[in-house]
């Protein structure tokens, strides 16, 4: 026989293997566990960048909110991004951009107690 | 709703089923647990041929079983609705299932007590069944005005009008030993007797009701600096990395991530404040009568702080919101999404220090600049030039020729920022740089104010030399500078322009 007709499997000899249910769980669950190891590393890279980025976001924050207010001529506008700053606007149904503003409800007395 | 027939023991994902016995389970559970174990599970039917539902008949003497999934908040708005029907109907029979019962456990209202998914032969004896599966998620018209404690009081046929408050708030009972625990715990945390304990839920189930990490770590940051102060950052495990950044580097915070739930409603007995986002920790204060900061976006406050007398709720008017999603991605418009946009730190903090100052009569250390009476002698001769000017951000302080304009809601004010005051007729504006609720856009409306001839001084405490570079300049554009001083070991900085 030569070395090529070794090599080629023999799928004869290959037994077929009956279904087993037991076996058929153990992969399944196999299964989830690779599937949600894949899902925790993704959202571990996912966090550590988010974190990064939140760090960055904390320090100009904070930074602005020193000088908030104070910044004349449009300086204000333009130092700081957007994100930070308390006018994010939304389009209405007119299309026109409304800036948000919050809102405080006390609730058990309306008004403040002076 | 569905009845799953079990065919194999199944003890994963938390739960623990019977092999032989036929569970009650939601439809996507019942999902969950064939992927993960398809072989434990044989046919499933609907639930209705065995439900026999509650339609607000009389129950005395007889038996109800009500169930409902879903997040530990959501539970928390069964108790007064249980121990109404109890006080109504004496001699009726409870029995509830619940996906995340701690709320709900020692309620002497509540006859017995399991865990969903339920055994199938719990249907049975009883006269009337209700599930609740969907009431707060179905964002139906009715449930966006409407408070979900009342939502709760519909289903069982009552009308929440006819309700007296007492029934409207959240119940949580305690047992001794429980009580004991907490003693222990506390002094094992290092929360002292003296100290001034403050309750901050991290996140919610959903990053669409997420408050931004980093305004929270900024508020974090400020109340940790005070001093017999704690902060308790609350959450599960998987919010650590984000309880990390938030507590930063203070020693006086301290993460309470790996309690279970019943602890974690135990422990906030403990704490003076509670500052939370729309989450469990919001009716859990309101439950304990706790002074609480609600911070909400997608939903309203009103329909869920509604009946809690010691709250403040903070919401937004923004063209998109309340945006009523209750799902688990983040804002479809980008992040920061626009409603948390507009709530800043300094809103939620001085929140803190409006209850603080209520309900123990103490305001926080950071409010001190703001609760001193600036010192205005030097330049009063302006104000007193002629009768009654304007003050923008004046916080608490009060001068007899002036009317203050409410920008920030935490104090008295004499009008609103909407008006009366569109004419160019004021004969002077003082604009004070507080704690308030929007800075520069106001700065520079509030200078259109000042009538020809009339006065516009801005007083800035915490004022660099830069600021105060900037500030002289922008004033002297607007007129002519009669008054400048900047006090550089007060850090106060003071300029008064006359306009041409």
């Amino acid at each position: 026989m030569s070395k090529i007709q070794n090599n080629v499997p023999n799928f004869q000899k290959q037994k077929p293997t009956a279904p087993n249910k037991q076996q058929d769980d153990r992969h399944s669950e196999i299964e989830q566990a690779n599937l949600r190891f894949t899902q925790i590393s993704q959202t571990e890279n996912q966090t550590r960048q988010e974190m990064f980025n939140t760090q960055t976001r904390f320090d100009l924050l904070v930074r602005m909110l020193e000088e908030k207010g104070i910044m004349a001529n449009g300086e204000f506008q333009k130092r700081w991004p957007l994100y930070l700053k308390n006018v994010v606007g939304v389009a209405d149904s007119d299309g026109i951009m409304r800036p948000g503003k919050p809102k405080v409800t006390f609730y058990g007395n309306k008004k403040k107690e002076k | 709703m569905r009845i799953v027939q079990v065919i194999k023991d199944f003890n994963k994902n938390g739960m623990s089923l019977v092999a032989g016995k036929s569970y009650v389970m939601a439809d996507d559970i019942e999902l969950q647990c064939r992927s993960v174990m398809p072989s434990a599970f044989a046919m499933s039917t609907g639930i209705e041929s065995r439900y026999r539902k509650y339609e607000g008949q009389d129950l005395n003497g007889k038996k109800i079983f009500f169930w409902r999934t879903g997040g530990i908040g959501d539970l928390t708005f069964l108790s007064p609705v249980v121990k109404y029907l109890k006080y109504k109907y004496p001699s009726c029979f409870i029995r509830v299932a619940s996906g995340a019962g701690a709320s709900l456990e020692n309620l002497p209202a509540i006859d017995e007590l399991y865990t969903m998914p339920f055994d199938a032969d719990l249907l049975e004896g009883m006269d009337f069944h209700l599930m609740f599966q969907g009431i707060i998620e179905s964002s139906s018209e009715i449930s966006k005005v409407t408070h979900a404690v009342d939502m709760f009081y519909s289903y069982f046929k009552i009308d929440g009008k006819d309700v007296p408050d007492e029934y409207k708030r959240a119940s949580l009972v305690y047992t001794p030993e429980e009580m004991s625990w907490l003693t222990g715990e506390c002094l094992k945390i290092g929360l002292d007797k003296d100290d001034f304990v403050i309750g901050v839920q991290v996140e919610t189930s959903s990053p669409l009701r997420n408050y931004p990490k980093e305004k929270l770590r900024a508020v974090v940051d400020v109340l940790a600096k005070e001093p017999k102060t704690k902060i308790v950052l609350i959450g599960g495990p998987q919010q650590g990395p984000v309880a990390e950044f938030i507590k930063g580097e203070h020693k006086n915070i301290i993460l309470a991530l790996s309690y279970d739930v019943r602890k974690s409603l135990v422990l906030a007995n403990r704490y003076d404040l509670i500052i939370s986002c729309d989450s469990f920790m919001v009716q859990v204060a309101g439950a304990l009568d706790k002074p609480l900061v609600g911070i909400y976006g997608p939903f309203p406050s009103d329909v869920r702080m509604r009946y809690f007398p010691k709250s403040v709720g903070l919401d937004t008017d923004v063209v998109c919101a309340p945006c009523f999603k209750h799902d688990y991605r983040g804002c479809v418009r980008g992040f920061p999404s626009p409603c948390f946009s507009v709530i800043t730190p300094e809103l939620v903090l001085q929140a803190a220090d409006y209850l603080r100052e209520k309900y123990y009569h103490q305001h926080f250390t950071f409010m001190t600049p703001i609760l001193t009476d600036p010192d205005l002698s030097e330049i009063e001769e302006y104000f007193l030039s002629a009768n009654k000017g304007l003050c923008f951000f004046g916080g608490y302080f009060k001068h007899r020729n002036m009317l203050t304009v409410e920008t920030n809601a935490f104090v008295g004010s004499d009008f609103g920022i909407d008006g009366p005051f569109e004419r160019n007729a004021s004969p002077f504006v003082l604009y004070m740089n507080n704690l308030g609720i929007n800075g520069g856009e106001i700065y520079q409306n509030s200078k259109t104010l000042v009538r020809p001839g009339g006065y516009f001084a801005v007083y800035k405490q915490g004022c660099s030399v830069e600021m105060f570079t900037e500030l002289v300049k922008d004033i002297g554009k607007f007129g002519e500078i009669v008054y400048q001083k900047l006090d550089q070991t007060k850090k106060i900085g003071t300029v008064v322009g006359r306009k041409k």
